[in-house]
């Protein structure tokens, strides 16, 4: 539990930081739903346009709404977040060299990376869970029924998608010890993976293509429509965190702090 | 039982460089000094000793416990003091002393505040806004506060003002007498002189003397200066002498043996003054590394 709370408080402001960012994206896009739904804007917007978003057949205006909500960029920051924290498990312990004071003290590695993966957990469902609770009950307060239970299990998804990206991180993290290089490739090559989503569904390159893209196993559009998460990215995303996390307790208990 | 028992290890580093077959036994109650220049090999040892790399071969024991299987349990009963100790800046002194303390399930305060008073620092201030000096007080706070029973120190003094060295010195002889084991690395030699029941010396890797302090000084040679009244006789043929130098009526040189044929051969000519003077244990510690031996 020590261990917990020191991780936990020491990325405090950083998590407040992260879930005003979060929250603040999602007020501003929800302060818009009226613009969007009574103004008849996905209507008006060329299918090619709206097929960047994904496939919205059958689907009615407040979800497609909220699938681009999410979609646009909120789901952006719990990723992001996710990669940091991921990073700062270990190697920013390394590059600061704190690890030595943290490895002198009577405590299994096992120990320090089980805690400080419970940290990201609770921290990432919490920056999820404002961006969510803004969605759900600040569209739902204008007047606007979406669907709901659909938006909670896009929600997992995305929570799922956030621990994939930081044990994927993490596992990489175990060799590299300059945290500033790991914040500069992980965080490029995340925004990057973000943006080649679209790319590629713009492009409308085949799903077999898209897979090399994390974003990809989040089809928001598919989860809104019919409230479960495709067999598929579900079990890439779990194989993700799994393996993620067993290569990162493999490695940290072989890595060697030398001098 | 040892309370270092270190047996054939080897770590060697990708390039070639590490330790190579150390064996090294540090008794309990001792305060052991451990020198060697940058690169020779000390802070590998410790951090394998710790567990923080792993040998390649070899056995180590802490306290009787083999370091590889039980790292946690000698933790517990170990403090360590990095040559330049890393706190986390953004928590106060006091703050990471009780992380410590509190992972080690140490309610006490009492001996982190006798520490603080002794080494007069303010642990209520964050890390990032102390000096090198203070941030090295507080570190040794934490290296101590939980009463271990074996202390390793890796350049323990490095960034401490005369004043607060002298302070640490007076610590570690407490600590010693409270029956503790200290292994400490370092550079500073009239430190280990005055500190330590014995020496080790580690070179390219490998121990290359393990003694007690005062049997090193024996070996060492002697400054010798001696003025004549007259001529000087000649005492280059006297086994021992070397490095003479001879200016008019006054003779300088080093000597290492017996003692009586030099008396015999001064004896020869009329001494006006004579004296003799241990070199430092820094000239021991040198001729380990230019003559790969221990004296002269």
């Amino acid at each position: 539990m020590t261990l917990f709370r020191q991780f936990f408080v020491a990325h405090l402001k950083g998590l407040f930081i992260w879930m005003a960012v979060g929250a603040l994206m999602a007020i501003a896009l929800t302060r818009s739903t009226a613009t969007f739904i009574e103004g008849g804007v996905f209507e008006a917007m060329p299918a090619s346009m709206l097929a960047l978003y994904g496939d919205f057949t059958g689907m009615n205006v407040v979800d497609i709404y909220l699938t681009i909500s999410v979609g646009k960029g909120t789901v952006l920051i719990p990723t992001l977040y996710a990669v940091i924290v991921a990073l700062s498990i270990i190697t920013r312990e390394v590059d600061r060299r704190t690890v030595e004071f943290l490895l002198a003290l009577p405590v299994q590695r096992a120990q320090v990376l089980l805690s400080r993966l419970a940290v990201l957990a609770v921290n990432v469902t919490l920056v999820n869970a404002v961006i969510w609770a803004v969605l759900r009950f600040d569209i739902s307060a204008q007047g606007y029924e979406g669907s709901w239970a659909h938006l909670d299990v896009l929600f997992v998804n995305l929570w799922l998608l956030c621990m994939a990206l930081a044990a994927v991180t993490l596992a990489a993290s175990m060799w590299i010890d300059d945290y500033s290089v790991g914040v500069k490739l992980f965080l490029g090559l995340v925004t990057l993976t973000f943006f080649l989503e679209y790319v590629f569904r713009g492009a409308q390159v085949s799903r077999a293509v898209r897979l090399i893209t994390p974003y990809s196993y989040a089809d928001l559009a598919m989860v809104m429509r019919s409230g479960t998460i495709d067999a598929l990215n579900l079990i890439v995303l779990i194989v993700a965190i799994l393996g993620g996390l067993g290569v990162s307790f493999w490695a940290f208990n072989r890595k060697q702090f030398s001098a | 039982m040892h309370a270092i028992h270190v047996e054939n290890l080897t770590r060697l580093y990708r390039n070639g460089r590490g330790i190579t077959g150390v064996n090294l036994q540090v008794e309990q109650g001792e305060v052991f000094g451990f020198l060697g220049p940058n690169g020779a090999g000390k802070t590998t040892l410790i951090r394998t000793m710790l567990g923080f790399m792993h040998q390649q071969s070899g056995n180590i024991h802490l306290l009787g416990l083999n370091a590889l299987t039980q790292s946690r349990a000698i933790r517990a009963r170990v403090g360590y003091l990095p040559s330049d100790p890393a706190l986390y800046d953004l928590l106060t002194g006091q703050q990471n002393l009780d992380f410590a303390l509190a992972v080690r399930g140490i309610k006490s305060r009492a001996r982190v505040k006798e520490l603080a008073d002794r080494l007069e620092i303010d642990l209520k201030r964050r890390l990032k806004t102390l000096s090198r000096g203070n941030k090295q007080k507080v570190a040794i706070i934490a290296t101590l506060a939980h009463d271990p029973d074996l202390i390793i120190l890796d350049e323990p003094t490095s960034g401490l003002d005369p004043l607060v060295q002298e302070i640490f010195s007076s610590l570690i002889r407490e600590e010693q007498a409270r029956g503790k084991t200290v292994f400490m690395s370092s550079h500073v030699l009239s430190e280990v002189e005055s500190l330590c029941d014995r020496v080790g010396v580690i070179r390219d890797g490998k121990i290359v003397t393990v003694d007690h302090v005062e049997n090193l000084k024996k070996q060492r040679v002697k400054y010798v200066t001696v003025e004549f009244r007259e001529k000087a006789p000649d005492l280059s043929s006297v086994p021992g002498v070397k490095d003479l130098a001879c200016e008019g009526r006054k003779v300088r040189f080093t000597f290492h043996g017996a003692i009586d044929p030099l008396l015999g051969a001064l004896a020869q000519g009329s001494v006006v003054d004579l004296n003799l003077s241990d070199p430092p244990l820094e000239e021991i510690f040198r001729a380990f590394y230019e003559g790969g031996g221990g004296g002269r």
